[in-house]
């Protein structure tokens, strides 16, 4: 059975035309998870073929609905009953979550089998994959690579064909980023839309759950399925959910696109800018209407993540003490020296780092000069996109400055790591919604990722244009 | 900008961490090198600027009741449990 590049109409329409069962097709792709050589995944559910074996008696019954009998890859920092979570992280390599996250369990209420949990960066902090408890992921278009991050484990499933649709979580670029570097399609929605109930939070003002597809449509179904209202989210908009993968058949060049002027002058990788230009080039010939928007505060957009986010990260970070659940010590020691001795082992370097950073930010004295400042910037950044939205729908950007870097060759400069979000934090700090798509290749082979930004609420807009460009590419390579 | 050793031990106390050798040489340099990076939002004027907390913030907030729902939840497999409460390790005594 050939599952490369399986997508959701073509497993639905396999499944009507009985051309297999759930269970053939789980099998499949377990079988391609054991030959894995990415080491995209932390752990296997191991129910998932007696899951498959439920949804072929549904399927015997009746027609099936677009996402039953699908599989999917969740990342491990997303919350599934029964399977370990350990979000990339020694501290709970042995956690077993007890309820699942409000976007899975609307996933399994249309009838997804779970496939297992993919690796990550420790607590979803990273641009590699290589800050993960459990090995680095290598990126499937070159095994000397990263996959991105730091859901890289579910951009290089996906990539890899060990699941079709992958889920992913993105504070600061971490689903776009990887999906550019991996080659596969990738949507931070508007924060909000998605409920973060059972995701194990990173920065709580930033996180939100999304896609990860080989197709634009299929990341409009996922979408679809997992949005809405969830009481248990406090930040959740309780407001309705358009029809999403309606959007990705609209016809209509009837969007204003833009590119950004800044982004002219900054450090890019010149076969990105050009892959770029041609796609800007072809929608100008098709008739699309695109001009050039400013941004000029996105510069301190960077700096105010680097400071926003350590913040939460420390405030968040601060409830793994080793003595309700996760990593525990079992000696007898003080609360303080039980705190310390639990964290200093369960934490890797990285998610220490960032600790620090947080605590130093919110400390006596510092608060006033950097967290408030960084309040401030998100303000002015928010402002920047407000007036480059009354003029276009859609902004056209790189998603990343450079294609998939070597394993190890950011690991020693964190700073130098932290800039590859240079284009994608400025979603997160507005709340903006945002899609990555694959655009071509470099000379070493290596995908290149467009972005796609939207207004709030507006995801309809990227699936219209990110749909229309996807046809662009596929014309140029088939 | 590296920051000095009896900060870095400050901030470790602070966030509850023990470093370890390695860290404790490369978290000062580290550390300096990126508070030196995100200084520059001090260049903006931020004077009349308006803070803001999260990014959509037009939303209203989300209320529910408060109320106890009983949580039967089938793996919370971690410590000993009495009752319907978990046990957790004595600290409070060397």
């Amino acid at each position: 059975m050939d599952i490369k590049k399986f997508d959701i109409e073509k497993i639905n329409k396999g499944y009507q035309k009985k051309e297999f069962s759930a269970q053939e097709l789980t099998l499949a792709f377990l079988s391609n998870i054991k030959k894995d050589k990415t080491n995209s995944f932390i752990s296997i559910n191991e129910n998932a073929l007696a899951e498959a074996k439920k949804v072929d008696a549904i399927l015997a019954k009746k027609k099936p609905n677009k996402l039953l009998g699908l599989p999917i890859a969740i990342k491990d920092t997303i919350v599934v009953e029964g399977l370990r979570a350990t979000a990339g992280s020694k501290m709970l390599e042995n956690y077993i979550a007890p309820y699942s996250s409000t976007a899975v369990e609307r996933l399994k209420k249309a009838g997804v089998i779970i496939l297992g949990k993919t690796n990550c960066d420790e607590f979803a902090m990273g641009s590699s994959n290589e800050n993960s408890g459990f090995g680095p992921v290598k990126n499937p278009s070159d095994f000397t690579r990263v996959p991105g991050g730091s859901s890289g484990g579910s951009a290089a499933a996906v990539a890899a064909n060990l699941a079709p649709v992958a889920l992913g979580t993105d504070t600061g670029g971490s689903i776009r980023q990887p999906a550019a570097f991996c080659g596969v399609v990738g949507v931070k929605p508007t924060y909000g839309r998605v409920s973060r109930y059972g995701l194990i939070a990173m920065a709580s003002s930033l996180d939100q759950v999304g896609p990860l597809t080989n197709t634009v449509k299929d990341s409009a179904y996922l979408l679809q399925a997992m949005a809405g209202f969830d009481e248990y989210d406090s930040t959740s908009a309780d407001r309705s959910v358009p029809d999403f993968p309606r959007a990705c058949e609209k016809k209509e060049k009837n969007l204003r696109l833009g590119v950004v002027k800044e982004y002219a002058n900054q450090k890019i990788q010149p076969e990105i800018t050009t892959a770029i230009n041609d796609v800007v080039a072809k929608l100008k010939k098709d008739g699309w209407k695109v001009s050039v928007v400013s941004l000029p505060n996105m510069d301190y957009a960077l700096a105010a993540y680097y400071l926003i986010m350590p913040a939460e990260v420390s405030s968040n970070l601060a409830k793994f003490d080793g003595l309700l659940y996760g990593l525990r010590k079992e000696k007898k020691l003080s609360l303080d020296d039980w705190y310390k001795s639990v964290r200093s082992v369960g934490f890797g370097e990285e998610t220490k780092r960032r600790i620090m950073l947080g605590t130093y930010i919110l400390s006596a004295g510092y608060y006033d000069a950097y967290y408030k400042q960084a309040q401030k910037v998100r303000t002015l950044v928010k402002e920047d996109f407000s007036q480059a939205f009354a003029q276009v729908d859609v902004i056209l950007t790189p998603t990343t400055p450079t294609t998939a870097f070597r394993l190890g060759e950011k690991t020693s400069d964190p700073l130098s790591m932290y800039l590859s979000d240079a284009f994608t934090v400025g979603a997160n700090i507005a709340g903006i919604p945002g899609l990555s798509l694959p655009i071509g290749r470099d000379k070493n082979n290596l995908p290149i990722g467009l972005q796609l930004l939207a207004n709030y609420w507006q995801e309809e807009k990227l699936f219209q244009v990110g749909s229309y460009i996807e046809k662009i590419i596929n014309a140029k390579t088939t | 900008m590296a920051l000095d050793k009896k900060t870095i031990q400050k901030i470790a106390d602070l966030a509850k961490l023990n470093l370890s050798a390695k860290e404790f040489l490369s978290f000062p340099k580290q550390l300096g090198k990126i508070m030196a990076y995100v200084d520059k939002i001090n260049k903006l004027k931020l004077e009349n600027v308006a803070e803001s907390l999260t990014g959509v913030s037009t939303e209203k907030s989300v209320w529910r009741e408060d109320k106890v729902k009983i949580f039967k939840g089938q793996h919370l497999n971690q410590g000993k449990k009495s009752g319907d409460l978990l046990v957790v390790p004595k600290v409070f005594d060397k």
